[in-house]
């Protein structure tokens, strides 16, 4: 009782509100900025979190996540243009709305569902991560090895085109997690000598590589190859008495914020499913329970609500295999893992024992960070649209600048940075031929615990008939994982499939 | 989409064998002092994998390409001659950038690689003076001074 109180104290300290109240500002002007999306900014904002305590840099960051998933709504909903994969959908009911002159409304319903959305997933991890941990910690080597069996396979089958495409990333993740040197032995592998190789690729580097510098190349070419022809127009802000979200419309939309914040949290939960595929999921089930479907993508409430609980609510529950298991499921999980590691913290069950006043201290502030979100962006949403009209081929070469400074800062020297440097190429290259990068990201994170989990495994397993009647698990979640796999192969094959339409929105 | 796809799979198989036949073999240090599994197992599954599934996918985009020739035709392919100039100029800029940090420091690089990239994204020049000098001027003084960061 007494962790629980000192970390829910930790995180109401004023500077853990400052750091909670900038992150989620940095996070949804960055989201409304077409094109940067949540896992950008939070690329960005991983450096900035090295002069703060656990408690802040991780509240910080997820603060720049749960403003990021909001803000993605403001571009969608103003100029029809979404600033996240996941807030694509909000456009077909927000900027219907916005033109017929209630863009107020639009904002505020995808403000108030998004922030329902995030406190019914932040209560599911509350409840369900210490006990979800204590399970895992009675898990060994083969039950480790079963899971993350399982979550390749899951996440393989379901980002992305291709299911080979996801095995080759996977794999090649995995053999540039092996650089450095063995943790068992002390020998050097895959080195050439280069002394700053023995520890291996600096994990944020890659990410900030990959994830933002590679997402800014890609956006620079359409400029660079006149693609894009001019900004769009945006519709201002008005205050007409039509333009007020009553109270009234915001509980005729409450089964909606409901269904969407289950769809989320469930989602989230699983490894590899992301904000864009709740999305999906959310608005096709609030059509096929409304009793007028033919009236969504006209400007129904019902029809934002839905969306920006479902996005929402992933942020939370996209921590439960994170904290229960150390599996990251999205790139966002990926991020976050390279700030617990900066802090030297290792995400999975153990934090629950090692560092319990980190767990609840991030538990309330995931909460805080809920309220602040609702307070700024209800008070600055006139400040964060001024923004829009800033021209977007400025901010993304600006962006490439804080890429570099943020790989230097998070590394400390030039190695760090010519790795970024190199990565964002390779990022640039996955992107254009469609090879699902967060995999390759999830197998660099994961590989070292998978190699630990299978070299001890098939050591157990030397008598396998004994070994198998002791760790059933094991063939259970590998079997399990094969008939996901097979699933997201045979969705892939259909266009009309949810996964499927998702999966190609987020290339 | 599939002449991309055709050479993507065939670079990556490539990459995978020489992984698995020189690289994993000479800059991989075994040792014999242990009963433990060699090093060198984790580098061969994963390269053996990604070698596997780059030949699957060749294999696979040319039989595709047989069943529906038209089809396979028609797709676009996702590196145009102006990916090449694009990414191309993007490299040199970054080299450059990366070479200006490692002798000069911080800004001269800094202020380089934001006017390299603004004019590529085609910006006018009045606003890619401004912000090639103040946006990594602020950068600076934020991480140098005010955080007590040292950029290089």
């Amino acid at each position: 009782m007494d962790v629980i109180l000192a970390g829910i104290a930790g995180a109401f300290a004023p500077l853990n509100v400052a750091f909670i109240a900038v992150g989620v500002s940095l996070g949804i002007l960055v989201g409304a900025i077409p094109g940067l999306s949540a896992p950008v900014a939070i690329a960005i904002a991983v450096p900035l979190t090295y002069a703060m305590n656990p408690v802040s840099a991780l509240a910080f960051l997820l603060g720049v996540h749960k403003g990021g998933e909001y803000g993605g709504a403001i571009s969608s909903i103003l100029i029809n243009t979404p600033g996240e994969v996941s807030s694509a959908l909000t456009a077909l009911d927000g900027y219907p709305l916005a033109k017929q002159g209630k863009p107020r409304k639009a904002l505020m319903m995808s403000l108030y569902s998004s922030v329902a959305g995030d406190v019914f997933a932040d209560t599911v991890l509350i409840v369900s991560a210490a006990p979800l941990a204590l399970l895992a910690l009675r898990m060994g080597p083969p039950e480790i090895l079963g899971v993350l069996i399982f979550s390749f396979a899951f996440i393989s089958s379901l980002l992305g085109r291709s299911v080979l495409k996801g095995l080759i990333a996977l794999s090649l993740g995995m053999l540039l997690a092996t650089i450095g040197l063995d943790v068992e032995t002390g020998g050097d592998r895959l080195t050439f000598g280069i002394l700053d190789l023995q520890d291996g690729l600096p994990l944020v580097a890659v990410a900030i590589g990959m994830l933002a510098l590679g997402e800014v190349l890609v956006q620079m070419e359409q400029y660079f190859r006149r693609d894009l022809a001019g900004e769009e127009s945006q519709i201002s802000l008005g205050s007409g008495p039509d333009d007020r979200l009553g109270w009234a419309e915001l509980k005729s939309c409450w089964r909606a914020i409901l269904r969407g914040s289950i769809v989320g949290t469930c989602v989230g939960a699983l490894p590899g499913l992301g904000a864009s595929v709740a999305a999906f999921l959310a608005y096709g089930a609030e059509r096929r329970a409304s009793k007028t479907p033919h009236l969504f993508g006209t400007g129904k409430l019902e029809g934002i609500a839905a969306i920006e609980s479902a996005n929402n609510a992933v942020i939370g529950s996209s921590l439960i295999p994170l904290l229960t298991l150390g599996v990251p499921g999205s790139a966002t999980a990926a991020l976050i893992v390279g700030a617990f590691l900066i802090h030297g913290i290792t995400p999975g069950p153990f934090v629950f024992r090692e560092n319990p006043e980190i767990v609840y201290g991030l538990f309330a502030s995931l909460m805080l960070a809920n309220f602040l979100n609702l307070a700024i962006g209800n008070i600055g949403l006139r400040f964060f649209a001024m923004f829009l009209a800033i021209p977007r081929n400025i901010i993304v070469a600006s962006t490439a600048v804080l890429c570099l400074t943020g790989a230097y800062v998070s590394t400390g020297s030039m190695f760090g940075v010519g790795v970024m440097l190199i990565f964002a190429v390779v990022g640039y290259f996955m992107r254009k031929l469609q090879f699902p990068f967060i995999i390759f990201l999830i197998g660099f994170i994961l590989g070292p615990m998978f190699e630990r989990s299978l070299r001890t495994t098939i050591i157990l397993f030397d008598d396998p008939w004994t070994a198998l009647s002791r760790h059933p698990l094991l063939p259970i979640l590998a079997a399990i994982g094969v008939c996901f796999a097979w699933r997201g192969v045979r969705a892939k094959r259909r266009p009309d499939d949810v996964l499927a339409q998702a999966a190609v929105a987020d290339e | 989409m599939r002449r991309a796809d055709m050479i993507s799979a065939a670079v990556l198989a490539v990459f995978g064998l020489v992984s698995l036949f020189w690289l994993i073999p000479g800059y991989v240090a075994t040792s014999a002092a242990t009963d433990d599994l060699s090093p060198a197992f984790m580098p061969y599954v994963a390269a053996a994998l990604a070698t596997g599934a780059a030949a699957l996918l060749l294999v696979s985009t040319i039989l595709r390409g047989r069943a529906a020739p038209a089809a396979a035709e028609v797709e676009a392919s996702p590196l145009l001659s102006g990916s090449w100039l694009f990414i191309g100029t993007t490299v040199a800029i970054l080299t450059v950038t990366f070479v200006l940090i490692d002798v000069f420091g911080y800004l001269p690089g800094a202020a380089v690689m934001v006017a390299g990239f603004m004019l590529l994204v085609r910006a006018r020049w009045p606003i890619v003076i401004g912000t090639a000098i103040v946006f990594p001027l602020a950068l600076w003084l934020l991480f140098d001074r005010l955080l007590e960061f040292p950029l290089p």
